[in-house]
């Protein structure tokens, strides 16, 4: 090595000596902080849960799914009327689920969500029954005749 | 396979047993008629039989081990609303709800025990988050 090069070694040496100490200095007060700020979020979530149980309205509260437009009466009322002038088949060939009913050609209301929903309406109301749950949670109802 | 109240009205499953005639059904066989599939299903629906029998909806052969329902039990399933009756119903306006509600609750606390049971869980199949949508 030439007496320049080991020369501009030396400098670079004498230049990054501090800039690494600096660095682990730096990298030692991010580690105090982060442990801090570790301890402070701990304190602050023993002091909320204090909080929520002292006064229950500072719990949060769940979010709502988006509930769809109900079903109309008149649209229940209909479907209703069909069921019950076609039961005894419907009844004899197993029952009803929103999907059979939407794969009979006779069926005449093609809204899915809205046959559903009235299906649901009906049951509570007692003009069908829960007979059976098929596979994948499919609800077979009869009806009530 | 859930049979809780909120899934099965106790008048879908007497109804189911209405069907079954006067001899009754045992609950591993009425479990595979609901739909059930796992052994913990027959737990469950025999859970809610031994309930429903503890309220007087249901009868209980012990010995052949058969569910079938009570006499009055199978008064309930047999007392369908008339359609004249039906629209009547459906003709009360909300603001008067209130009014039939107290009738129920009336009856609720001095009409006969089972019907009394019948009531608070149909209120609690009615009211459950489970049928909101």
């Amino acid at each position: 090595m030439t007496t320049a090069l080991q020369q501009m070694k030396e400098t670079l040496d004498r230049v990054l000596a501090p800039l690494s100490e600096q660095l682990s200095t730096v990298d030692s007060e991010i580690a105090t902080q982060e442990a801090e700020l570790k301890e402070l979020k701990e304190v602050r979530t023993q002091i909320v849960a204090i909080l929520r149980r002292i006064d229950p309205s500072l719990a949060p509260t769940a979010k709502k799914k988006p509930e769809g437009a109900p079903v109309s009466e008149e649209r229940v009322r209909e479907i209703q009327e069909w069921l019950l002038a076609n039961a005894e088949i419907l009844n004899a060939n197993g029952g009803i689920t929103t999907s059979s009913l939407r794969e009979r050609p006779d069926f005449p209301f093609s809204n899915k969500t809205a046959t559903s929903k009235a299906l649901i309406v009906l049951h509570d109301r007692g003009v069908l029954r829960l007979d059976r749950i098929g596979r994948g949670a499919a609800r077979y109802y009869k009806v009530v005749i | 396979m859930p049979f809780s109240v909120t899934d099965f009205r106790d008048i879908d499953l007497m109804m189911r047993l209405g069907e079954e005639g006067s001899d009754g059904i045992k609950a591993k066989d009425l479990v595979g008629l609901l739909g059930g599939m796992k052994d913990e299903d027959a737990r469950h629906i025999g859970s809610r039989l031994a309930w429903m029998h503890r309220y007087g909806m249901l009868d209980f052969d012990p010995k052949r081990k058969l569910w079938s329902l009570s006499g009055s039990g199978g008064r309930v399933v047999d007392s369908k609303i008339l359609a004249a009756q039906r629209v009547q119903i459906e003709a009360v306006p909300d603001e008067s709800l209130v009014e039939v509600m107290a009738h129920i609750t009336t009856r609720f606390r001095h009409g006969d025990a089972m019907t009394a049971h019948l009531l608070r869980r149909e209120f609690a199949f009615g009211t459950s988050p489970k049928r909101r949508f």
